[in-house]
């Protein structure tokens, strides 16, 4: 099994990295990423507002507690578009290198303009919260990836509102983001108000029905969800972080999440097996589930290196992080580790679905919980005592998975470590 | 005194051998910075850096990072996998001395 990668790695490494690096997925990730307090904060406020612990409930709702966990959730989680329309254009314009808060102002000025404004029954103006929500989730995607194109096309052309030689290179600067600004907030104008004539009513409506609503039930099916947590391995195998590519289905998976936590509010049955929440069983202990395999090393280990690398690996893993595992066994481009690092995704994401489906382990409740929250913790707060018990579970066959491979690695480094002290005190070792 | 920057795609296990290194700075009695960061804030931190080391798993970024900024006085390679899946601060703090050593020798 020894032979060089070295070939292979010149190939695929600029492959996977070009993927990693593709800028629109890369800011669409980040932004959602940077509204993180926001989405756990607002996720975590609704599961305080209905903990079905016995006497709690009466508890809070007698002591006027439970709006202070709903007024929050609304407007962190329920504004979810707003915060996002600002967060990926700022996100965008850092990566094409142009003024990022100017592009994040007007992607955000840009999406309340094709928010259609209703009139209540008392006549008052009011804004669609709906649109603000998850659902608007898209179009801002969209605003935040074309508006800061549009900003760099004009900048390059050099079509903007030009100062005098003197005039502080700050005021140039702010009245750069005009031309852009007209232009687009013009164009969302115009365009709002052509499609308030149509069926549809707004922009939102179009491009929920027409974008959004196919996307998330395309990407909320199983084939789906493995092909990309098979992806995100695959690339992790050929050693670039793949958290891009599951940002691909990052939005989609943030809506059905945040379907599974209204309807979880409302006390209604939870819609999806799949959302963002759903990642606490497709990768125990990191990318490409490799936990069990930490476990193994830390216990079981006979070669010097093994146990070595279980005491560094042991406690990083428990928060999902892994990259000790894999560059120091190491599992990249390492061809006794490619099976059990695939099969890993595909084996934990099949038995998860499948134990959902039946109804072994309860839908989750579209938490949004950070990738290092340890798995037992983030399984029972997301769907109670049955979620934590499949992920302890979950560590024994993430460890039957890598057993074998890393019997494998474990006698190759022993024999190599006899045959390195045999060299080294070749004498004493014949006596 | 060395000033180090440990860049990676999000700083989680960077970070981690950052405080390896420093621990293996202080018990050597080298007086270096060491700091661990995303590959984003990068431009900004250049400027006062020595070594910038790579994480692995963004090693395929490096020749095009050393083009970006040859102009400048920081030697950007990236970390043995191995020694950073190991955590192993010592050996990447000398590896670190040993670049800074070999690009004054070859400015001089």
């Amino acid at each position: 099994m020894k032979f060089s990668m070295d070939g292979l790695q010149e190939k695929i490494t600029p492959v996977a990295g070009a993927l990693a690096e593709v800028k629109p997925l890369k800011a669409v990730g980040q932004g959602i990423n940077s509204a993180l307090p926001i989405i756990m904060v607002g996720s975590i406020a609704v599961l305080f507002a209905n903990l079905s612990v016995p006497g709690y409930q009466a508890f809070i709702v007698e002591n006027g507690i439970r709006p202070i966990f709903s007024t929050i959730n609304s407007m962190t989680m329920g504004l979810l578009a707003v915060y996002a329309s600002l967060l990926i254009s700022y996100r965008h314009a850092q990566l094409i290198d142009i003024d990022a808060i100017s592009c994040g102002i007007i992607s955000l000025g840009a999406f309340l303009i094709a928010t259609p404004i209703a009139q209540t029954a008392e006549g008052v103006n009011a804004i669609p919260v709906r649109w603000l929500g998850s659902p608007g989730l898209f179009l801002a995607i969209i605003l935040g990836v074309i508006v800061p194109l549009i900003y760099k096309f004009l900048m390059d052309r050099k079509i903007f509102i030009r100062m005098p030689a003197g005039v502080p290179p700050v005021v140039e600067k702010s009245f750069a983001a005009l031309t852009p600004g007209f232009l687009i907030f013009g164009i969302m104008g115009v365009l709002t108000i052509l499609l308030s004539k149509t069926t549809f009513g707004s922009l939102h409506q179009i491009i929920y029905t027409i974008i959004q609503a196919p996307l998330t039930k395309l990407g909320g099916t199983y084939w789906a969800y493995l092909l990309i947590q098979t992806l995100t391995a695959l690339v992790m195998f050929c050693g670039i972080h793949g958290t891009t590519v599951m940002s691909i289905l990052t939005p989609v998976l943030i809506a059905l999440n945040a379907e599974n936590l209204a309807a979880y509010e409302a006390g209604l049955a939870l819609p999806n097996i799949i959302c963002q929440n759903f990642n606490i069983f497709g990768a125990p202990g990191g990318i490409g589930g490799t936990i069990g395999f930490a476990v193994l090393m830390m216990f079981f280990a006979k070669s010097a290196k093994g146990k070595a690398l279980g005491k560094v690996t042991i406690v990083p893993s428990i928060f999902g992080i892994n990259e000790p595992v894999v560059f120091g066994v190491p599992i990249l481009l390492n061809p006794i580790f490619f099976i059990p690092y695939l099969l890993s995704p595909i084996i934990h994401v099949t038995l998860a679905y499948v134990l959902t489906s039946v109804g072994i382990i309860p839908r989750l409740i579209g938490l949004q919980l950070n990738f290092t929250i340890p798995p037992i913790i983030s399984g029972f707060l997301s769907g109670g005592p049955r979620a934590a018990i499949f992920q302890a579970c979950q560590v024994f066959i993430s460890m039957a998975i890598y057993y074998p491979f890393f019997k494998i690695m474990d006698t190759q480094a022993l024999e190599e470590e006899v045959q390195a002290a045999q060299a080294k005190y070749g004498k004493e070792a014949d006596i | 005194m060395i000033t180090i920057y440990l860049i990676c795609a999000n700083g989680a296990s960077t970070s981690m051998l950052a405080e390896k290194m420093k621990a293996a700075a202080a018990e050597q009695g080298i007086d270096a910075a060491i700091a661990a960061y995303p590959d984003s804030s990068l431009p900004s931190l250049i400027d006062q850096a020595d070594v910038i080391l790579l994480g692995p798993q963004i090693g395929f970024k490096k020749k095009k990072l050393q083009d970006k900024f040859s102009d400048k006085k920081a030697v950007i390679e990236s970390v043995n996998s191995v020694d950073y899946g190991m955590m192993d601060g010592a050996r990447v703090l000398k590896y670190s001395l040993e670049l800074v050593n070999t690009t004054i020798k070859r400015r001089m």
